[in-house]
């Protein structure tokens, strides 16, 4: 992570009208309804809300997981909202990263694999995908010692640091993390928060779906969503 | 997952198997059968001219009906054939059992009294004039060579010379060069020939014209045989010899008749054996596509996973394909293994299911019904019939080969296709 990316006020995410509808037992469900919004870029974002208010199909949107039913996406330049094919696949690649609540690391393999997984797909050689790797795994605090450690053998707090340096293997402008400490400890989330934080400082900008308001007052930025709407928000531009 | 694509590959491997066994095993008994195609005077059944004719009037075919015959297309010769089983001979039949009865259409069913004349006055001895070259083709089925002497040469058409059985010979204590006595006629021993069976060696053979002569039935026969040119046109032969001749006036049996009567289990086991493949394709088809699901379902949050890192759809396809394929070949390696072995226990077990469905092979020796000509070429081919050999020819190899690459390709292309569908937001929605 030896990024130096500038963190400045310039949006890095402009929403418009964001929609994702989709049926469900003969109804509609608007998990997203309807939103705009626009993001600084270097800041940590927030979205807070409970279980079922469209956070996480929020964050899908962001990173182009699912695709809208209505409106504009606009995230560093690209227009998620019309990818297709190959040019959806190359913006997961390059402009986002994921971090998951349950870290979804691939069990067959070790913490070094599943951080150069996302690399194979590049033009990075190989020996510059492994040094760059183990340069991200030693930045969140995994040692030598556990790179050939596959998850199961790795405390919950050290699979969420594997999974963050996965999300910023290809370096990507956003870090989208949902839930990132819900299985967590209270000691060791506030580690992870603290890693968010430092992605921000390198310039990425980080959004954070959380139900836990603590990690909310932390962000620069924080929205509050309830049946797909943004009821409430704090920052931004 | 290797066990069910394996059990699935094997199921139908053994199938195709024991399929393409049988087939080759029918193809076998039809070059057996050859192209002959046999005719009779109608209701002769095999008998004797002198015997089943009515008012005691002998049933020939003349020579006219010979060339009509041989001019037919498609015919590329024609053999002729003078049969008579009751003979006047100072000759002895070569067991007590053959010295009864009226005919050859009765000699097995009762026990002989010791005489060598039968209730009509002759002899049972069956007598052949045949114009046919190469072994001689035998009552009974099957043929002979000479063993001792020489066969008859071109100078001898009608000359009184013979060939004898041995059985025959021996228990009359002839040689080659010895005389006997047949319709009044003094016959010489031309040779001597062996068939390793008493019914066959208990014969005469003479030249046609010879036959003819003794047996006062100048230029008429009692049994043609056209050989066709070729095993397409046998059953047009038939049809146009029955056309040409009459059907109130010959019996026609062609080998397709006879190879149909005779082929029936088989065949009857190869439409099993073809039933069974097309169940056990499909079986195949549905432990593949279920085994391949099941490990799709188990893998699915790594494919969203995969996605979600950056991987196009066609990575992740082509890398679960290739990881599918490798396991379907090392599944195919395994049910070929386990097929081999396998597949000569159930070709048994069709063909004997087949067998006892219903007989259908053979006829009664001798008598009316079906032809001696039938039982000969049925006595070859049913020695074949018994005996279905499956072994891995490399047709069988390749037959197999390509079963088990197309439903390995089956096993790969249905999962990575299907993994190239998925959407990462819904496989990764619910943790």
């Amino acid at each position: 992570m030896s990024d130096s990316r500038s963190a400045s006020v310039e949006p890095v995410v402009l929403a418009d009208s964001l929609a994702k509808h989709f049926p469900s037992g003969g109804e509609v469900v608007k998990a997203v309804d309807d939103v705009s919004f626009r993001l600084p870029r270097g800041k940590m974002i927030a979205i807070l809300g409970a279980s079922g208010s469209g956070k996480s199909t929020l964050l899908n949107l962001l990173g182009a997981l699912d695709r809208p039913t209505g409106g504009q996406l606009l995230v560093d330049g690209v227009a998620v909202n019309a990818l297709r094919g190959g040019r959806e696949v190359a913006y997961r690649r390059r402009k986002v990263g994921f971090v998951f609540q349950t870290f979804n690391l691939i069990p067959q393999m070790s913490a070094l694999e599943n951080v150069l997984l996302p690399m194979e797909f590049t033009d990075l050689a190989p020996r510059e995908q492994e040094e760059r790797a183990r340069q991200l795994l030693r930045a969140v605090g995994i040692g030598n010692e556990r790179l050939a450690h596959r998850p199961a053998t790795l405390s919950g707090g050290q699979q969420q640091r594997v999974a963050i340096a996965r999300a910023v293997a290809n370096d990507p402008a956003i870090v989208l993390a949902d839930e990132p400490t819900a299985n967590l400890d209270s000691k060791t989330g506030r580690k992870i928060v603290e890693l968010l934080h430092k992605l921000c400082e390198q310039g990425r900008t980080v959004i954070v779906a959380t139900h836990d308001p603590a990690i909310a007052k932390e962000a620069e930025v924080m929205f509050e969503m309830e049946d797909g709407q943004i009821v409430d928000q704090r920052g931004g531009l | 997952m290797v066990l069910l694509i394996a059990t699935g590959i094997s199921l139908a491997l053994i199938m195709v198997t024991v399929n393409r066994a049988i087939g080759d095993q029918l193809t076998q008994i039809k070059a057996n059968v050859g192209t002959d195609v046999t005719v009779r005077p109608a209701g002769s059944g095999g008998q004797g001219f002198f015997v089943g004719g009515a008012q005691g009037q002998p049933q020939l075919l003349s020579a006219t009906d010979v060339t009509k015959v041989a001019k037919l297309p498609h015919v590329s010769a024609v053999t002729q054939t003078l049969q008579e089983f009751s003979v006047t001979t100072n000759l002895q039949p070569a067991a007590r059992r053959f010295a009864g009865g009226q005919g050859g259409g009765q000699f097995f069913r009762q026990q002989a009294p010791p005489t060598t004349t039968n209730s009509g006055g002759g002899t049972f001895i069956p007598t052949t004039g045949t114009d046919a070259a190469g072994p001689l083709q035998l009552v009974g089925g099957g043929s002979a060579s000479v063993s001792q002497g020489q066969g008859f040469s071109a100078q001898q058409s009608n000359a009184n010379v013979a060939l004898i059985g041995q059985q025959l010979a021996t228990q009359n204590g002839l040689k080659v060069g010895s005389t006997f006595q047949l319709q009044g006629a003094t016959i010489r021993v031309l040779g001597i020939y062996s068939s390793q069976t008493l019914f066959g060696d208990n014969g005469i053979y003479l030249p046609l014209a010879t036959a003819q002569r003794l047996f006062q039935v100048p230029d008429q026969i009692s049994l043609l045989t056209a050989q066709v040119d070729s095993a397409d046109n046998v059953n047009g032969v038939a049809t146009a010899i029955r056309s040409t001749l009459g059907t109130n006036t010959v019996d026609v049996t062609s080998s397709t008749d006879v190879f149909d009567r005779i082929s029936g289990s088989l065949t009857s086991a190869q439409h099993s054996s073809r039933l069974a493949l097309i169940a056990a394709l499909v079986a195949s088809v549905a432990v593949i596509l279920f085994a391949t699901a099941l490990v799709t379902r188990q893998r699915v949050r790594e494919i969203g996973i995969l996605k979600a890192v950056g991987a196009a759809g066609w990575q992740v396809g082509l890398q679960f394909g290739v990881e599918t394929l490798v396991v379907a070949v090392v599944a195919a390696l395994v049910g070929a293994l386990v097929t081999f072995p396998t597949a000569q226990t159930v070709a048994n077990d069709l063909i004997s299911s087949a067998e006892a469905a219903g007989p259908t092979f053979g006829g009664p020796v001798g008598g009316s019904g079906a032809t001696r000509a039938g039982f000969r070429v049925g006595a070859a081919a049913g020695r074949a019939l018994g005996a279905v050999h499956v072994a891995v020819t490399p047709t069988v190899f390749l037959y197999a080969a390509g079963l088990a690459l197309g439903l390995a390709l089956l096993a790969s292309i249905v999962p990575a296709w299907r993994v190239s569908q998925v959407r990462p937001a819904e496989v990764l929605r619910y943790e």
